[in-house]
């Protein structure tokens, strides 16, 4: 027994010697300094770089930018931190070991990043997607709805059958915004198309998307889009199985179903990663107004485009397509007015 | 050629600093029955396990047919021609027979197993040893006793001219013993040669040629086996001094009728009727003997692990029966279980924690929701004195004991609960003539302080010698009460089921 | 005493060997997979000591992992195989979100309210599968698993229906008030005051083996038959000693709930259960060994999360070390039987004879 109390104090001794070394003050994280210094950054993916998807999307556009900045850039990539559990040890982690600036990609990061900022506010924190924002943190996000017009614009043109569909993951801002612009493009061409919409409420739900789209194909629908993710991989299985159309989102997803992908949208983040990084080195970031807080990729800004389109059944005629491309330089140059879309939630 | 197939001179060996062995000599003539006989942690099996290579002496020789070897391990030992049989059966359950005898072995047919020659090998072998066996059965469906030719059978399939047996027959029923020591004389007269570990007088007269008696570690002497050797002569050489087999009559007579059973019905384990309209008084200052079937269910209802189905069981006019064995326990009813090893001991347990098993929330041992450690090294010093148990420290777990030792645990825990009832059941099976001796006489004790006692025994003799009645049962029912002095006789006939006075169980 | 002493040293030993032997075989695999294996482990020892952060990361996976390897232990003791750790941490955390949430009372009240509520469900969810297995034989292995698919979908449930965020899109409920939630220890770090709690129960674990229900547990780990014999009741002893168990569990899905989390959110187990399970049988179900075996696998599990991030191995390799010890620990339990010692003895010596 005596043993045992013995070792007890003795452990109890070692925990509270470590937990008063914990008190001496927070060392500040390594300061920006010198301007030859590299700029520290990290981006956190919640998926695999190579996804087809979301995960590879900003990986390709962070090495893109990396390209011409490797002098003055140090990067760090870390794949697949899901769980919950591990998001924000990562990111405190980072910031407690100097990095100056910290992507976390996803909506997922959300919450993490705005307790983590306020405790590091000299690291840059980004967030990948959401709508909360400290002084030293912002947003990157996509706007989907001129995308989601472009890809209603193909998928009306393309219908033979005029039922057209859309299968979304969660109902979440963005996704919704994009259902919304889809269908607007959609009726542009055709205001009596048929538009069949399914939400999973999962990203990952691939057997739920697949079902959404069986049944819609089996409906007499032809042409579907998606937004990307495991929601992709079922729509595209089931359009590959009924040998129908789907469309892609994200990354270019011809890969997936060569037969069967006629096109989608690809994300460029490249298009709004060199203004983060101006801001960032110029300073302004923090002082950045809140509307400027979120960085949004769009057609306009080249941040959004439509793969090319991969038509081996011949449903698109030659000046449908010149009609696309036409819409998509109108929508670039802000010529095809879209109205603002709110999600009354 | 050599007659002399064993030879060991001066073995020594220690454990933990205890010298278990000291100076053995030991000679094996080739062609016979050799015992070696001692009590329970004398150092047999430790000797045999230096023969066999499991251990290596510290100091001796051994010759085998005169040549000097150094047995290092049972590799060796199996290619010297030494065969070991040991009391824990070390068989493959899910394999079969044939395929136990293969196993390890190399096969005569390359990649393909041999199974169907060395099985025809294995029946004749049997046969010629009169050991009947199936090759092809598997070893979980055989009896102990069969399990125990096939390790024999291995062995000698091996090629054994020498074979040492480690207790063989604690594992046999009486008639399965007469059919082993008829293989075994087999055996002999084809020229083997045999070591029996044994500490039961019977066998060595019964069978062996010669015998070597050990005590403590010591050699104590060897013999020849002849009509001039009685039991008491080998018991002095085993013990060191005379045992008693008669104890002295009692001097109380039984007093008061003090636990009672009446009309009850029990079923076994299958389901069946076991005690049938089953009714038994029990008296102060009193040994009960019972006999027949039916005796583990009347143990298990007297002591709360088993429910009856209907009838009465009171101790000093209260009503026990289908409570909680805990209950039992309260109210003074102790029991010396049939089973040590499962029922009567925590055996991964310290001697000391099973010395208070039945204990383990009351004062004084507890204090304030604390076992009291003080109290219990206390008790246990007490205790150990007492009851003459060989331990370190009582550290050591139940396991490490030897039978009687365990069994003198329990003894000890029963009998100082001062219990108005001692249930004992096979309380010396297993054990040898000297702690048979003190069990018994420490139930006397207990009788003669006022406890009434049940004692269930298979040994007749031990009945006969420490019971003021006999009850004898057949098919689950009372057959009749015999007094003290009855003869093996008038047992026997009762247990034959010639007399039929109670009426038998509805359902 | 030199016995115990002895004893202890060796088993030690024997665990020192077992985790020596899988950081050799994760080294190898290091090795295979193209990285350098002193640097993979020396990041895994900088990324659980190099900063404050780290160490207070450490000590967060290490309060839960020790409590619920501790509760796993008492049951194991009385050989109850409850590998149901994460549900009942899960149904604690559930439980216990609830009364901060949702109940109006002051703080003061609140907090032990949301302590006790984690216990009962935690225990309750426990004593379920030992009512189980006492009432109809049911194998708690198999029970205690099944009832942690349902805490994981009851959560599951729970977060995208009824206790979602109302401000949110995430699986997770609303964030507990500030004065709910278990004090810092220092303002920057996460390191809570939870550590006391984890401290206590190491105190009272060593006190609970000396308690006669203690004894009692460990005797039904014994035997049913000398249990019985003994005057407990086996079955009331069981359902008690799995309930205790899970109580453990579910006062750890408090402390990630109160004082990590701030919310209730899929998935808050994060696996605990398992590893625990792998601690409580490293340790040798013994309180000291328990805790030394919670520190060194928080080390693996912090320690490795930095390993991915800094070098290119990945965590799998944590997962294989995990892995190899269980299988370590499973091979030790079958070499101590001495009937399979002697056998392979036997075995092998056969072998070698009908070589020659």
């Amino acid at each position: 027994m005596k043993r045992i109390i013995k070792s007890m104090a003795v452990f109890s001794m070692v925990l509270v010697t470590v937990l008063v070394s914990l008190t001496g003050c927070a060392s500040p994280s390594k300061s920006v300094g010198a301007s030859k210094e590299k700029l520290k950054v990290a981006l956190i993916l919640p998926g695999k770089k190579d996804d087809v998807s979301f995960n590879q999307a900003m990986y390709e556009g962070m090495t893109a930018y990396m390209e011409e900045h490797e002098e003055d850039i140090e990067l760090k990539i870390v794949e697949n931190v899901y769980e919950v559990a591990d998001i924000q040890p990562a990111l405190a982690d980072f910031a407690d070991q100097g990095y100056d600036v910290v992507f976390g990609h996803g909506f997922q990061f959300m919450e993490p990043i705005i307790s983590v900022s306020k405790k590091y506010p000299d690291t840059c924190f980004l967030l990948g997607t959401g709508y909360k924002f400290e002084e030293n943190s912002a947003i990157y996000d996509v706007d989907l709805e001129s995308g989601g017009y472009i890809m209603g614009v193909i998928a009306a043109l393309t219908s033979e059958t005029g039922k057209i569909g859309v299968v979304g993951g969660a109902d979440a801002s963005e996704i919704f915004r994009g259902h919304e612009g889809y269908k607007l493009g959609a009726k542009s061409i055709n205001p009596l198309i048929e538009i069949q919409e399914v939400y999973t409420g999962d990203w990952t739900d691939t057997a739920g998307a697949y079902e959404a789209a069986v049944g819609m194909y089996d409906s007499g629908v032809d042409v579907i889009w998606h937004s990307g993710d495991g929601i992709g991989l079922g729509v595209v299985q089931a359009a590959v199985e009924k040998d129908k159309y789907a469309l892609g989102n994200v990354e270019d997803q011809v890969s997936l179903g060569e037969k069967n992908v006629l096109s989608g949208l690809q994300y460029k983040w490249e298009a709004v990663i060199a203004q983060i990084f101006d801001d960032i080195k110029s300073g302004s970031f923090k002082t950045l107004s809140d509307d400027k807080r979120i960085y949004w990729i769009n057609i306009a800004n080249d941040g959004l485009v439509y793969t090319e389109i991969n038509d081996p059944k011949g449903m698109l005629k030659e000046e449908e397509k010149k009609f696309i491309e036409n819409t998509f330089q109108q929508l670039k140059k802000g010529e095809i007015e879209i109205p603002e879309i709110t999600q009354n939630k | 050629m050599e007659t002399i197939a064993v030879k060991m001179e001066k073995i020594t060996k220690s454990f933990n600093d205890v010298k278990v062995l000291d100076s053995i000599e030991f000679k094996l003539k080739r062609g016979s029955i050799h015992g070696l006989l001692g009590e329970n942690g004398a150092g047999k099996t430790t000797l045999m396990n230096i023969l066999y290579g499991l251990y290596n002496q510290e100091d001796g020789e051994i010759f085998i047919n005169g040549k000097k070897e150094n047995i290092s391990s049972p590799v060796k030992a199996i290619s010297l021609g030494i065969g070991m049989v040991h009391q824990h059966f070390m068989l493959a359950r899910p394999f079969s027979v044939v395929e136990n005898v293969m196993l390890g072995r190399k096969s005569r047919r390359g990649i393909l197993l041999d199974t169907k020659q060395t099985a025809e090998e294995l029946k004749t072998l049997a046969e010629k040893y009169k050991m009947e066996i199936d090759p092809y059965s598997k070893i979980w469906q055989l009896s102990v006793g069969e399990q125990q030719r096939v390790e024999i059978l291995t062995a000698m399939y091996q090629g054994a001219e020498i074979l040492i047996l480690d207790e063989p027959t604690a594992v046999l029923t009486p008639q399965e013993v007469d059919a082993f020591f008829e293989t075994l004389k087999e055996m002999r007269d084809d020229g083997k040669s045999i070591i029996l570990i044994t500490h039961k007088l019977e066998e060595i007269t019964s069978i062996a040629d010669e015998v070597t008696v050990l005590r403590d570690g010591k050699m104590i002497g060897r013999r020849a086996v002849d009509s001039t050797v009685t039991k008491d002569d080998l018991t002095r050489m085993m013990v060191g001094r005379d045992v008693l087999f008669d104890f002295p009559k009692n001097t109380i007579e039984p007093g008061e009728v003090k636990y009672s059973i009446k009309n009850v019905c029990a079923k076994n384990d299958k389901g069946l009727p076991a005690l049938k309209e089953f009714s038994l008084d029990i008296r102060e200052n009193e040994v009960i003997g019972v006999d027949g079937n039916g005796q583990k269910e009347l143990c298990e209802v007297l002591t709360g692990l088993r429910k009856s189905d209907s009838g009465e069981i009171i101790l000093n006019d209260k009503k026990m029966v289908n409570k909680e064995p805990v209950y039992y326990i309260e109210q003074g009813v102790s029991h010396i279980p049939e089973d040590r090893h499962t029922t009567g001991l925590a055996l991964n347990w310290s001697l000391k924690r099973n010395l208070i098993l039945k204990e383990l929330n009351k004062a004084p041992f507890v204090k304030n929701g604390l076992l009291q450690p003080k109290v219990i090294d206390k008790y246990w010093n007490e205790t150990k004195s007492e009851y003459q148990i060989k331990s370190i420290n009582g550290e050591e777990k139940a396991r490490a004991l030897s039978g009687g030792n365990q069994q003198k645990i329990i003894l000890a825990r029963e009998i100082n609960l001062n219990p108005q009832v001692l249930i004992a059941n096979q309380p010396t099976r297993g054990l040898d003539v000297s702690a048979a001796e003190y069990v018994r006489k420490k139930v006397l004790d207990a009788r003669n302080a006022g406890t009434s006692v049940l004692l269930i025994s298979a040994d007749l003799e031990e009945i006969l010698q420490l019971s003021d009645r006999i009850a004898v049962i057949f098919d689950g029912k009372l057959m009749g009460i015999l007094p003290r002095g009855a003869s093996t006789h008038e047992i026997g006939a009762l247990m034959m089921g010639k007399k039929q006075e109670v009426a038998s169980c509805e359902n | 005493m030199k016995t115990k002493l002895l004893n202890s040293g060796k088993k030690a030993a024997g665990a020192v060997a077992m985790i020596a032997l899988a950081l050799i075989i994760g080294a190898v695999l290091v090795l295979i997979s193209g990285n350098k294996p002193m640097e993979a482990y020396a990041t895994i020892i900088s990324g659980a000591f190099g900063s404050k952060l780290r160490l207070s990361e450490l000590f967060i996976k290490m309060i839960p992992l020790t409590i619920m390897a501790l509760g796993i232990s008492i049951a194991y003791k009385a050989q109850l195989w409850n590998i149901g750790a994460d549900g009942q941490f899960t149904m604690g955390a559930i439980a216990s979100a609830a009364i901060g949430i949702y109940v109006e009372l002051p703080p003061f009240l609140i907090v032990p309210l949301s302590i006790l509520s984690a216990i009962l469900a935690g225990g309750l969810w426990a004593g379920l599968a030992g009512w189980l297995k006492t009432k109809f034989n049911a194998n708690e292995v198999i029970t205690t698993l099944m009832l942690n698919y349902i805490a994981t979908y009851f959560l599951a449930f729970l977060v995208y229906g009824p206790m979602m965020d109302p401000q949110g899109e995430l699986a997770q409920s609303e964030v507990l008030k500030e004065s709910l939630r278990i004090p810092l220890l220092f303002s920057n770090y996460r390191i809570h005051a939870g550590i006391v709690i984890m401290i206590l129960i190491i105190l009272l674990m060593f006190f609970f083996w000396k308690t006669p229900l203690g004894y009692k547990t460990d005797l039904i780990g014994q035997g049913e038959k000398v249990s019985t014999y003994a005057g407990i009741n086996v079955k009331r002893t069981i359902i008690i000693t799995m309930m205790i168990s899970g109580a453990f569990a579910g006062l750890a899905g408090w402390n990630e709930t109160y004082g990590v989390q701030y919310r209730l959110l899929e998935g808050i187990s994060s696996g605990y259960g398992d590893i625990a399970v792998v601690i409580a049988l490293l340790g040798e179900l013994n309180p000291l060994g328990i805790v030394i075996s919670s520190f060194f696998f928080s080390i693996l599990m912090v320690g490795g999360s930095c390993m991915q991030r800094m070098t290119n191995v990945p965590y799998s390799i944590v997962d294989v070390i995990k892995g190899l010890i269980i299988i370590f620990v499973i091979a030790r339990t079958a070499f101590r039987n001495t009937a399979i010692k002697y056998t392979m003895k036997e075995w092998i010596g056969r072998r070698k004879n009908y070589a020659k």
